[in-house]
């Protein structure tokens, strides 16, 4: 076709076209080289809000790892690196992370109550099931050191498949059906914790089984007649 | 450089953390890397992501060199083989590759400069203080990796060692717990005990016939005699085939000439000399003579090479000109030399350079042994290395005239070899040459029991070898009445001696729960008794089977608790627990309580980090290819 057309004509068409289209074109290039440097920003501000956390991060392990020597102002400090980071950076598994050393510090200083936020913190996050799992055992723990043990019961109770968690979760019912003086079912909870400890938990068995010995067995008995009466 | 890391981490977070870790904590003697890097055979597949071969070997390896570096030389080459390391350290890939795709999924990140700084700071990679890029690039191409492929697994060791402190450091336990704990774990006990021994009752017991048969049929599924085999096997023994050979006198005087004659090229010579270059006119003859009249008159030999000597790189050195083992010098030189004295002077002696007066100044090396010192050990030298020519001939002929054989004494004969038997045996093995493993699963073998075949040659040893046949099977079978019979009165005999015990034992009880002391009780049947207080768990003093039952007992509620019970060695024991005494967390000292709370602890943490690692396996999707 081109072949019949003069130049001026082929001018003439091209002209036309761009008037139709030009505005479109440049628009289109225009997008994607915004979109190109767009997600070029956007991966390295993500990169550089990663690298961030993890300097703040290593900056809270680090202040943390002698936890028992751990002065009043440090754990000031060390809670507010805490804090940013689960404010700035809930999404990274950082501030996870960050909320489990914290509380670990807290109950080491006698602090439960500041335990207990930062754990209660994780169970509300939409975080993987093993680390909510472990957040969950842990809050109930607290709330066993807290005398709270109808709290204690009903954490552990919203996990509804403890999976290899089973042990410890049983070990912990356990503590907290026998502090509200259920030895019966502490005791099945006990024997169910030994039946159910990975190999990797081998070194817990005696504790458990001394927890197990201690509940007597005229106690059980009586507590039984007490609880059909 | 992960030192610094690992300094970081405390007990058991840090045996996790390390068992992890793929990046070699120590570079230093690995010379190079035995396995096929490029080998992509993928081994298994954990949540779409491929671990290969490649990957598998060196873990393998480090963990290998990380045993060896905490063992040292007593670790058994079998403990660490790579078939013994594969599963666990597989098992460690596939936890790692799970936590690094979580650590990954998880936004987790290292800067830059954090790697870079870890890198410049490693003494690994320093020459004289300072980092040094080629040792740092030779270090890692010998383990295998790129610059960049290191700098990425060292990240992800970080992200890592993060990740599972976060979890496993976190590990806490209230007052609460602690307080429980120690009253049980420290709690103390009073109790009286008496042992009536079982010995005694035992030797009063009559097995009548009747019973013994009537408790054969009952238990008789128990005595069952396992499958059994019985063999025929030829073996070869490097040390019998040594022990057999007779090396001929005349070999071993050719063998010592040899070794005398290297012996010899070890020994050094120091040598001088007086260089005279020959002249036409016959003046150096006269020269020559001039020197040998002046030695003989006793001038010094070094004097006089500096007078006459026409070799100037000698002359200033009084003619010295090293030592020798026998090859530096001219062959005539060196024929001279050896046949000198030490200080004796040779007659001249003629080579390219001119004529030599030479002079054995000293000489280095001992004398050589003689033959009758050193006959032993050249026989014993001798007789194994024919003894292993022998061993390699007669395995290799072994293999051939076993191979379709019927039997292995025709074999023998053409062997010279001894057929031996052993057995029968099950597969648990037997005495002697059935102890091996190696045997045994040879022998219970499809091809050796199932077709019939003789075994192929088995390498028990570096120095043993054997072939193995099957002779006799025994099926399993319920052994008779009479083969059993010791064995079910015996039984029965001390099963009859604790019913006994325990009914005798059952009545000293009831007196005892009845407010008899036990002291009276034990004084008036001749028992001995003991009286134990404030007693731990742990308590040495009081065999653990006792203490194991005293701890499990109610606490008395008022007066005291009794209870009898059989030991495991069959005597029986009545205890009379007094009292009970919880421990008290308040009352420990500071260093226990320290020590308590941190065990306590640690094994929170880890009890919770073993679960998340297992309950993020059991999620995961992980397939073995």
């Amino acid at each position: 076709m081109a072949e019949h057309l003069t130049e001026e004509e082929q001018l003439e068409t091209l002209k036309r076209w761009w008037a139709d289209n030009g505005r479109s074109v440049v628009a289109g290039i225009a997008l994607a080289v915004l979109g190109y440097f767009g997600w070029q920003f956007w991966q390295s501000e993500q990169q550089e809000r990663r690298e961030a956390a993890s300097i703040l991060y290593q900056q809270l392990s680090e202040s943390l790892a002698d936890a028992q020597n751990l002065s009043a102002d440090q754990l000031t400090a060390a809670q507010s690196i805490a804090e940013e980071l689960k404010e700035d950076y809930s999404g990274l598994l950082y501030a996870a992370d960050a909320a489990l050393l914290m509380a670990g510090a807290a109950v080491q200083q006698g602090d439960l109550e500041l335990a207990e936020q930062h754990l209660r913190w994780i169970v509300e996050q939409n975080t993987s099931e093993e680390m909510s799992l472990l957040a969950r055992l842990r809050l109930a723990q607290v709330l066993y050191g807290q005398e709270d043990y109808e709290q204690g019961m009903s954490v552990l109770a919203q996990a509804q498949e403890t999976g290899a968690y089973a042990a410890a979760y049983a070990e912990l019912r356990g503590d907290l059906l026998l502090a509200q003086n259920q030895p019966a079912q502490a005791q099945a909870a006990y024997q169910s914790a030994l039946e159910q400890l990975l190999p990797e938990q081998n070194a817990r068995r005696d504790i458990i089984q001394m927890k197990l010995d201690d509940i007597q067995v005229q106690n059980v008995a009586q507590a039984d007649e007490a609880q059909a009466q | 450089m992960l030192q610094s890391l690992r300094d970081n981490l405390k007990g058991a977070v840090a045996v996790i953390i390390v068992g992890l870790m793929v990046v070699p904590l120590v570079l230093f003697g690995v010379d190079s890397l035995f396995v096929n890097r490029n080998n992509t055979q993928q081994v298994v597949e954990v949540n779409g992501e491929a671990i290969t071969e490649a990957e598998l070997q060196r873990a393998i390896f480090f963990r290998q060199n990380q045993m060896r570096a905490q063992f040292g030389d007593n670790l058994p080459e079998q403990f660490i083989s790579e078939e013994n390391l594969r599963e666990p350290v597989l098992d460690s890939l596939i936890t790692r590759r799970l936590l690094t795709q979580q650590v990954r999924e998880g936004g987790m990140a290292v800067p830059e400069s954090q790697i870079n700084e870890m890198l410049l700071n490693a003494p690994e990679f320093q020459t004289d203080g300072q980092f040094d890029p080629d040792l740092f690039r030779q270090r890692l191409l010998s383990v295998g990796y790129t610059p960049s492929s290191y700098r990425q697994q060292l990240a992800q060791d970080i992200l890592l060692s993060q990740h599972v402190t976060g979890l496993s450091a976190s590990g806490f336990v209230t007052e609460q717990e602690l307080k429980r704990t120690a009253a049980l774990s420290q709690q103390k006990r009073d109790f009286y005990y008496m042992t009536i021994p079982l010995a005694p009752v035992l030797e009063g017991i009559q097995v009548d016939q009747e019973r013994a048969q009537a408790y054969y049929e009952e238990h008789k599924s128990e005595f069952r005699n396992p499958e059994q085999v019985t063999i025929e096997y030829l073996e070869v023994n490097m040390d019998e085939i040594a022990k057999n050979i007779d090396i001929p006198e005349e070999q071993l005087r050719e063998q010592y000439a040899q070794e005398v004659a290297a012996f010899e090229a070890d020994v050094q010579r120091r040598a001088a000399h007086i260089l005279i270059e020959p002249t036409d006119d016959g003046s150096a003859q006269a020269t020559l003579q001039e020197i040998q009249k002046r030695l003989a008159a006793g001038e010094d030999f070094a004097e006089l090479a500096r007078e006459y000597s026409e070799d100037f790189g000698s002359r200033e050195m009084g003619g010295d000109l090293g030592v020798t083992t026998g090859e530096t010098f001219p062959e005539e030189f060196e024929e001279a030399l050896a046949q000198l004295e030490v200080g004796e002077v040779s007659e001249p002696v003629k080579t390219d350079a001119g004529w030599h007066l030479i002079k054995l100044v000293n000489v280095e090396g001992a004398e050589p042994p003689s033959f009758e010192e050193d006959r032993a050990r050249i026989a014993s030298a001798m007789k194994r290395a024919e003894a292993e020519d022998r061993f390699i001939e007669v395995t290799q002929q072994m293999a051939d005239v076993t191979y379709n054989a019927q039997n292995l004494q025709e074999a023998a004969e053409t062997l010279g070899l001894e057929r031996k038997v052993a057995g029968p045996f099950s597969r648990d093995g037997g005495l002697g040459i059935a102890s091996n493993p190696q045997v045994v699963e040879s022998a219970f073998s499809d091809e050796v029991l199932g077709q019939g075949y003789t075994s192929p040659v088995l390498e028990l040893g570096p120095n043993h070898a054997m072939v193995l046949r099957v002779t006799d099977h025994q099926e399993p079978r319920t052994l008779s009445f009479e083969e059993v019979k010791t064995e079910v009165e015996r039984t029965l005999k001390r099963e009859m001696a604790i019913e006994k015990l325990q009914e005798m034992g059952k009545q000293f009880e009831q007196e005892v729960a009845a407010g008899k002391p036990i002291e009276e009780v034990a004084k008036a049947n001749d028992y001995e008794w003991q009286v134990s207080l404030d007693t731990q768990r742990t308590s040495p003093q009081v065999d653990r089977a006792v203490l194991r039952q005293v701890f499990a007992l109610p606490r008395p509620e008022q007066g005291s608790v009794t209870e009898g019970f059989t030991t495991p060695t069959g005597d029986y024991v009545v205890v009379n627990l007094t009292e009970v005494t919880d421990g008290n967390f308040a009352e420990m000292s500071e260093e226990e309580k320290q020590n308590l709370r941190q065990r306590l602890a640690g094994m929170a943490g880890n009890m919770s980090y073993s679960a998340y690692e297992a309950q993020l396996k059991q999620t995961a999707d992980i397939e073995k290819l």
